[in-house]
């Protein structure tokens, strides 16, 4: 008996001890790929020029403006840098925001926008290229984008919110709910796309599918703030959300009430991912398939699931924006073209691997 | 009950974030006063602080005049344009930044940009400062950016620049050639900083870029932040004007910026010579023309564009400034039918400006009327007559004549060649083109 019981610690120390290695292997990863991103991009940087930039400004020998290394330190620090923040910011966000809806909603198909907030995003964002009209007022470029997108897509969580007395909030309800508030948004932006111009649409094409390019410093922090509350909320819920993938009445039965949580995650998950998509556009691949790649590797339990495919996440993002830079084309190929490019096949070749069923 | 605390919880904190997000996007983005003393420098013909005397020139007589003002105690605010290096006050230091500016010496000089820098449509002047003499720079290149180089003898300086397919063939051997300027891409009003391999930030430190160059428009170069805090100055010009207070400053600025004044001088002389003509021509007759401007496949334009203006300056009457279009300056004619509408707006032109070969090459023209002129044709009351496409590469007042040249019977073709063939002459290098041999003007009929 004692041998029995010290053999299941041992297994359950090696099933840990697995899961803990991959989320160790993933992170190591993403500070690999994170010094990589410095020293790639226009400027010509050697991986130890960037990584010294890096660390002197860190620790706080900022060269003169005079000096022969401060346009390089500007471009480090304040390109590269943020750049690479928020790839591993959005990376991490989308996939636990992926993981968790696929949980909640108990479908493989769910990921961050499940809710409508990426067609909402691009109707707001799409209001103020080609309209000019911006919610923070006329004449604000960028930030009015920023804020359009913003606003425009909470609508369709405050819709499924107000309207969730009206139906029963199961996760196929909500999706279609979801679902129906998407193409509402996508008709009114594809009307708004087929009046104008070739130039505009193809602005709009890029925030379509996501591009890192104009990520500064202004806008890591309240990506990142929301980022973390959500994760720092989400993380002591993966037991909770463990229960959810039994029937709502098996867990009601055991002190969960799976509607009132679904609920709570949908607007944290949504939130997470708005405040991503108004400064990057619509990021997609991650959200959906990084959860499934962490599944097929370690299991179903949330309580890995969510860090791991946080430090999956982060790392592929930051991969994928590393080697859309490095391409030598015109200027950098959008970000979210080359998640889908490379993440694909990856996912494909797990799935024809995979033996056991994780759904 | 805990899950509605939370709830609301996030809501709160989206609400705050939101809030804080809007509140600092606008905060950040106030324009400053950067049109001060804009008045001031409306008379003078190169915008610049230190030119006291409103000419094209820095040269003694500027430093005579502040040399008095100072002796008599006059101060920079009696005298703003006197304030050569903006530390507001007059005094030694002004003349010794302008002798420096004289004798061609490293110095940072105080002028004005030609920006629409409140985005309202309208050119504005904004004050900046620049890193004198320029002997690298980098531009977007629009056909009226590469032309205005080009006659200011611009050339060797350009290490980059971003540029789309309509470009001419007319500088293959120069701005085209991709081993003297680089290609920082196919767009002709941005360049990236720092992105993929093809921005501009490499170039710019291996070729000790200090300038970057490009349009009062606000289309071009909305990153322009990227650059000055690179410690790129941005440098901004009307380069399709067809008004002589900003073709001369254009060109002095130029000129003094790139050390070739004696240049900017030539062109400046020539280009009030022919708009001098043109305005004879188009006064002469006392000829109501009421016609609208294309620049864009089945788009008009409207309000203050370059487009209208350039019809404006030979005294035509922009058929659509009747309507209300707010502050956009194009219009897409199949999402506004009533501009066909003959009650509404008569015309009896319309006018297609565009950039295709020109010196080098010849059109494809019957593409050239399948796109710009058909769709137009189906609804105008006039259908293809009085329907012409006018190339845009070519000297802004080359391409006034020949609009003139339409509208006006004292005037023809041939007369514009004339106008044309003199800018070639004058300064197109090594260039021996016979305008009236090529087609700058078409019918579409």
């Amino acid at each position: 008996m004692a041998s029995s019981v010290e053999e299941l610690k041992q297994e359950y120390g090696r099933y840990t001890f697995r899961k803990i290695l991959f989320i160790i292997i993933c992170i190591c990863l993403t500070v690999t790929m994170f010094w990589l991103s410095l020293a790639v991009g226009t400027r010509q940087l050697s991986l130890e020029e960037s990584l010294n930039l890096f660390i002197n400004h860190l620790m706080g020998n900022i060269p003169d403006h005079d000096s022969n290394i401060w346009y390089d330190d500007n471009i480090v620090w304040n390109y590269r840098v943020p750049r690479a923040l928020f790839a591993i910011t959005a990376g991490a966000g989308l996939s636990v925001a992926g993981a968790v809806m696929q949980g909640v909603m108990k479908n493989p198909l769910a990921d961050p926008y499940t809710t409508g907030v990426s067609s909402g995003a691009l109707l707001g964002a799409s209001i103020a290229i080609v309209l000019g009209f911006s919610l923070g007022g006329s004449g604000i470029a960028g930030a009015g984008v920023v804020i359009n997108a913003i606003v425009f897509a909470m609508l369709p969580v405050v819709a499924i919110v107000a309207m969730g007395p009206f139906f029963r909030k199961s996760p196929a309800s909500l999706i279609l709910a979801g679902v129906a508030v998407s193409y509402a948004f996508s008709s009114l932006t594809s009307l708004l796309l087929v009046t104008t111009d070739s130039s505009t649409l193809a602005t709009v094409y890029h925030w379509q599918v996501g591009t890192l390019t104009e990520v500064s410093w202004e806008s890591i922090p309240p990506v990142l703030a929301v980022q973390v509350v959500g994760l720092a909320i989400l993380f002591p819920l993966a037991n909770k959300i463990n229960l959810m993938a039994l029937d709502d009445k098996d867990a009601k039965s055991m002190g969960l009430d799976s509607e009132k949580l679904r609920m709570v995650c949908l607007v944290i998950l949504s939130v997470m991912a708005a405040i991503i998509i108004c400064y990057v556009g619509v990021i997609g691949f991650v959200g959906l398939v990084i959860p499934h790649m962490v599944r097929i590797v370690l299991g179903s339990d949330n309580k890995y699931l969510i860090p791991a495919s946080a430090a999956l996440g982060a790392a592929f993002l930051l991969t994928c924006d590393v080697i859309s830079r490095s391409i030598d084309v015109s200027s950098s190929i959008p970000v979210g073209v080359v998640t889908s490019f490379i993440g694909a096949p990856i996912f494909l070749a797990l799935i024809i691997r995979e033996k056991k069923n994780v759904w | 009950m805990a899950m509605n605390k939370n709830t609301k919880i996030i809501i709160a904190v989206v609400v705050v974030l939101a809030i804080v997000v809007v509140v600092a996007a606008v905060f950040l983005m106030q324009p400053q006063d950067v049109t001060k003393d804009a008045k001031e420098m409306e008379t003078s013909e190169l915008k610049m602080y230190g030119n006291i005397n409103g000419d094209g020139f820095i040269d003694d007589k500027d430093t005579k005049i502040i040399k008095g003002l100072i002796d008599q105690g006059k101060t920079a605010k009696d005298y703003p344009l006197a304030d050569a290096n903006q530390d507001g006050k007059l005094s030694q230091e002004d003349i010794d930044l302008l002798n420096k500016v004289i004798k061609g010496e490293s110095c940072t000089i105080w002028h004005m940009n030609l920006h629409d820098y409140n985005e309202d449509g309208i050119m504005d002047y904004e004050k900046v400062s620049t890193k004198f003499p320029i002997s690298s720079m980098i531009c977007t290149g629009s056909s009226n950016t590469f032309m205005m180089l080009y006659m200011a003898g611009i050339i060797d300086e350009v290490k980059g620049a971003s540029y789309g397919s309509t470009v001419d063939n007319l500088y293959n051997d120069c701005y085209k050639d991709t081993t003297k300027t680089v290609k920082l891409g196919t767009s002709s009003t941005k360049i990236d900083f720092e992105d993929g391999k093809g921005a501009a930030s490499d170039l710019i430190k291996k070729e000790n870029v200090t300038a970057v160059l490009s349009d009062w428009n606000r289309t071009y170069l909305t990153n322009e932040k990227d650059f000055e805090n690179a410690g790129v100055d941005v440098i901004r010009f009307a380069a399709a004007s067809t008004e002589i207070d900003v073709i001369a400053h254009d060109y002095y600025m130029l000129g003094l910026l790139f050390q070739k004044q004696d240049r900017a001088k030539e062109v400046v002389a020539y280009m009030k010579e022919v708009l001098d003509k043109i305005e004879q021509a188009s006064t002469k007759e006392n000829k109501a023309i009421s016609a609208v401007v294309s620049s864009m496949t089945n788009y008009y334009s409207v309000g203050d564009s370059d487009y209208t203006a350039l019809l404006k300056s030979v005294h035509g009457k922009n058929a659509l400034d009747s309507g209300n279009w707010g502050t956009t300056t194009s219009i897409k004619v199949l999402d506004n039918l009533d501009v066909f509408n003959t009650d509404k707006y008569r015309y009896d032109y319309v006018v297609h400006l565009r950039a295709y070969n020109g010196y080098t090459a010849e059109a494809d023209m019957a593409k050239l009327y399948n796109d710009y002129t058909k769709t137009i044709a189906e609804y105008w009351e006039h259908g293809t007559n009085g329907q012409y496409i006018v190339n845009g590469n070519m000297p802004i007042p080359a391409r006034m004549a020949y609009v003139a040249s339409l509208f006006y019977d004292g005037v023809d073709k041939k007369w514009a060649d004339e106008i044309h063939q003199g800018f070639v002459d004058k300064f197109f290098k090594n260039k021996n083109f016979k305008v009236s041999d090529l087609t700058f003007v078409y019918p579409a009929e």
